[in-house]
């Protein structure tokens, strides 16, 4: 119990840290980042430049002249209370965004997700049993293909290949808006037909990764003795492959999945990019492209928090999962 | 080792190092693509002209004798702008491998040596680079920070990325404190300057020769992917900057024809990173005997 | 009378890279039914690569070259792979050395033992586990606590006695034992080879006991076979080889035995080390260390021969032995 109470202590450290870390270093922009927003204020809305200044302090909640510290202070505060920030973009809360974009992440990312995992694991499982098979050189090519090739660029190709150029899929968004959303087929249909390329890019990039680890892990766990001692009482191959080995070479993989579901948080945002796919990755983007200082360090705290936090989980899942781990410092 | 008439140090220094990365069929292909990038990077910009006058009517053309990869969307060679943004793309990632390794080996050791509460505090910093994703912190600091130059790139870079190493360091390092030689060194009082340099980092020196290349790897994945996003802007012959503009720009992806121009900065990128790859495994081989087969 | 176990000029080799490595190099054994056999030998004499190809386990690089392993009159080696798989267990069952790694260390043991049971035949949960606690009963266990906990769980010595448990679940012919007692405290020792008697005589069971100490051939076993490089060397009755040894090699055995009577000092360790099985020496593999070696022992490999009485020695000499020697 010690243990996990110290672990959690260390997590709640870091994020202190990376907090801290990216409030000052948005407070220390050369320049004000005030004064671009204010213009933008007083050109759309024909404010005068003090009343826009004003306004744009308020929503950003960012006094040039007030002391550092005590703009922290009030930061961690409103930290507490849920406030993230507002979006000088988009001009409404965070977490109002989050609200919107979150579930089209975690729907296209963890389906994404389970399927990568499901499909490598199998495959490195079936590698690492039997020793001599034509899938291993192919895999393990594949493995290397993907792993040089950034996501942008998986991404980038299936767009240009299926929906730029053979029109299959849509190029653009999570469904097609002239459809009202709700449980109807047209809009279900829809939203399936939006979420096939970002699913494949994403699958097709990571389940090389998934594969190789899980061969690694069963390769070392079949030179056990209880798999051998398994096949001398006589047990199904299959069984021993999949109770006796999988079972056993799965456990390091199910602490990369803990913490690959919490990255997932973070929005795959090439991926989202590129799709222009309404998640949190797209917003992310967005945010740091034009600048909207409150929406990405909202964004990135929640990304930091998840990423963080699911670590933690992961590291006290696998002691649990593994009956012969005691949880140790 | 096998015997030869060639003394046996020069051997195994000079030698043998080319004779084990041609054995390796991978590695030496690896280590021929590094080379053509480093010429291409080098020499190129001075031997390929740029020719940067536009002609509409010259838009996507397929490859041809005078242009070999084709050109782009006004006209413009893309073998050129290839050759010419190599050696931005490269000295980028050169940059940020070093600064990234030596973070990594200063921080590594410096944990490694002295324990404590400085290990303690070190290690902690290290475990949130670790655990935050490392994307969204450059894209933060790439839209606060408007870098201009492959230097300031390169730094850029290696902010997020030395984690790895330095835990790694810092393994090794308390792993050879525990062995005698260490002891001996200190106890036929030999400073702890020799102690580092002589002993220590020979080492720890196989493990950062790998890593740079993953270092290196890292950073034009990550270069590329924020210039992409265009959260960089830079010269438009960059591979990253044809990318972008092939994408979002230029509608060159909507043209067949222009396949080779935005077909050309990926499979730079992708072969890059094979070669790195490959030639690192087969470094890999070199520096860890046990690994030959 | 017909035994039970019959191997014949066994020849098991392992491919190593610089040439074949003769664990097993033309060894022949007959075991009766419902005795216990003792094979006893040093390690590397191939007494466990043996055993192994009793199952046809051999694992690779290792291959059975030649010879035949006749069970109730069939060839074990010409077995097709699910019939194989139905006498693994069924009809011999092992119970390894360091057996403490033997079990899946994610499964608890009563889904093991089931696990045994059902590969075997269509047998219900609760028959498995009715069965499994009589012989848990057997090995002075307490079943329920036992069945629903990890291998872990469990001390060594209750590990091991699982593992005999689930040898004897599906109630073999015969069971293997390959050191059951090394890497096991005195005591705890002593607890097995009680059992392992108390087994034998309530069911009846033909063992084979794999083991370089005599002190537990002296309790346990009927009949012992002693190997050195591969080879069976001298086959006989536990008093004639206790008492009436005809190979130098046991003669060297049973004196190196140190024995609670009598000094120590007196004990003479066989001098030499074994052989190199790669390039092993022509002729006797232990005409080396023998104070008996004469030239033909250094040229012509002795065959296993009958000197009546189902006593087989394999020496040119071995008239001239005996225990004082």
């Amino acid at each position: 119990m010690l243990i996990i109470v110290r672990r959690a202590g260390i997590a709640l450290l870091t994020l202190l840290i990376v907090i801290t870390l990216t409030f000052f270093l948005l407070r220390k922009v050369p320049g004000d980042p005030l004064y671009m927003w204010a213009m933008e204020l007083v050109q759309t809305h024909g404010l005068d430049f003090e009343s826009a200044y004003e306004q744009v302090k308020q929503m950003y909640d960012y006094d040039p002249n007030e002391p550092l510290g005590q703009q922290y202070i009030r930061y961690i505060k409103g930290l507490m209370k849920g406030n993230l920030g507002t979006s000088m973009v988009y001009k409404i809360s965070t977490n109002k965004i989050i609200v919107r974009a979150l579930p089209w992440t975690v729907f296209v990312l963890s389906i994404s997700l389970l399927i990568s995992f499901g499909l490598g694991s199998l495959m490195g499982m079936v590698i690492a049993w039997k020793r001599k098979t034509a899938l291993e050189p192919i895999v393990t090519a594949y493995a290397a293909f993907t792993g040089a090739t950034p996501d942008y660029i998986t991404a980038l190709i299936l767009l240009i290949v299926f929906a730029a150029n053979l029109r299959l899929f849509p190029m653009k968004g999570a469904y097609d808006s002239a459809l009202t959303p709700g449980f109807n087929w047209p809009f279900i249909k829809s939203v399936l037909r939006h979420a096939v390329l970002p699913i494949t890019a994403y699958v097709f990039e990571s389940t090389a990764a998934w594969a190789m680890a899980m061969k690694g892990s069963a390769v070392s766990v079949l030179g056990e003795d209880y798999i051998m001692a398994a096949r001398a009482r006589g047990l199904k191959e299959r069984r021993i492959m999949i109770s006796y080995m999988g079972r056993n070479a799965i456990l390091p993989l199910v602490t990369g999945l803990a913490i690959a579901l919490g990255t997932m948080l973070g929005g795959a945002t090439f991926i989202e990019t590129i799709f222009s796919y309404p998640g949190i990755g797209w917003f992310f983007g967005q945010a740091t492209t034009r600048m909207d200082f409150g929406l990405m360090q909202g964004l990135f705290l929640v990304t930091a928090v998840v990423t963080i936090f699911s670590n933690l989980v992961a590291d006290i899942l696998y002691s649990r999962l593994d009956p012969r781990i005691k949880v140790e410092g | 080792m096998s015997v030869t008439a060639i003394p046996s140090r020069l051997y195994r220094s000079i030698y043998e190092p080319f004779v084990i990365i041609g054995r390796n069929k991978r590695a030496f292909i690896g280590l021929i693509i590094l080379i053509i990038f480093a010429l291409m990077a080098t020499v190129g910009p001075e031997v390929v002209p740029l020719d940067t006058t536009q002609s509409f009517e010259k838009r996507f053309q397929w490859p041809s004798l005078e242009h070999p990869l084709g050109t782009d969307h006004v006209g413009r060679d893309t073998f050129q702008q290839i050759v010419h943004g190599s050696r931005d793309v490269l000295i980028t990632a050169f940059l940020a491998a070093i600064f990234a390794t030596g973070v990594a080996v200063l921080i590594g050791m410096l944990a490694g040596l002295q324990g404590g509460m400085i290990d303690a505090v070190l290690m902690l910093m290290t475990n949130a680079i670790l655990t935050v994703p490392s994307l969204p912190v450059l894209m933060i600091v790439a839209s606060v920070w408007k870098v201009k130059d492959p230097v300031r790139l390169g730094l850029l870079l290696s902010i997020w990325a030395w984690g790895g190493l330095a835990r790694a360091i810092r393994s090794q390092i308390l792993s050879l404190k525990e062995r005698e030689f260490i002891e001996a060194a200190r106890a036929l009082g030999l400073s702890t300057f020799h102690v580092v340099f002589r002993e220590l980092l020979p080492n720890v020196m196989p493990y950062v020769a790998i890593n740079f290349f993953t270092l290196m790897r890292g950073a034009i994945t990550a270069s590329v992917g924020l210039m992409f996003l265009g959260l960089i802007p830079f010269k438009a012959t960059n591979w990253g900057m044809m990318l972008s503009l092939a994408a979002w720009q230029t509608g060159a992806i909507y043209v067949p024809k222009a396949l080779f121009y935005f077909g050309s900065p990926m499979a730079c990128i992708i072969l890059f990173q094979l070669g790195a790859f490959f030639f690192a495994n087969g470094l890999d081989e070199v520096l860890n005997p046990r690994l030959r087969t | 009378m017909i035994p039970l176990l019959s191997i014949r000029d066994l020849v098991v080799e392992f491919d190593l890279g610089r040439g074949a490595l003769r664990a097993v190099n033309r060894a022949s054994l007959d075991v009766q039914p419902g005795e216990v056999m003792a094979v006893v030998g040093e390690s590397g004499s191939g007494k466990t690569t043996l055993a192994f190809s009793i199952l046809n386990l051999v694992p690779p690089p290792g291959r059975i070259a030649d010879g035949e392993i006749l069970f109730e009159d069939k060839d074990v080696l010409f077995l097709g792979p699910e019939d194989l798989r139905k006498y693994r267990w069924k009809e011999v069952s092992m119970v390894f050395q360091a057996a403490q790694n033997a079990m899946n260390p994610v499964m608890r043991i009563a889904d093991q033992m089931v696990d045994t049971a059902q590969a075997h035949g269509k047998a219900s949960k609760g028959e498995v586990l009715e069965k499994a606690s009589e012989l848990l009963g057997m090995m002075r266990l307490e079943p329920s606590q036992i069945l629903r906990s990890y291998p872990h769980e469990l001390s060594g010595g209750m590990r091991q006695r699982v593992i005999i448990v689930l040898s004897l679940l599906l109630g073999p012919k015969m069971l293997i034992l390959d050191e059951p007692t090394t890497a096991l405290d005195v005591v705890t020792q002593a607890y097995i080879l009680d059992i392992l008697a108390d087994v034998r005589e309530k069911l009846g069971l033909t063992m084979m006991l794999l083991t370089h100490d005599m002190s537990i051939v002296a309790k346990l076993a009927d009949r012992v076979a002693v190997m050195y490089a591969g080879r069976v060397m001298e086959v006989g009755k536990i008093e004639e080889i206790f008492y009436d040894a005809k190979h130098p090699y046991t003669v060297g055995l049973i004196n190196a035995a140190p024995s609670l009577i009598g000094d120590i000092d007196d004990k003479k360790p066989i001098p030499g080390s074994p052989p190199n099985l790669l390039n092993p020496p022509p002729g006797c593999p232990f005409h080396p260390r023998c104070a008996h070696a004469t030239p033909r022992c250094q040229e012509e490999e002795p065959e296993l021969k009958d000197i009546g009485d189902g006593r087989l020695v394999a020496c040119h000499n071995w008239w001239l032995i005996n225990r004082d020697s």
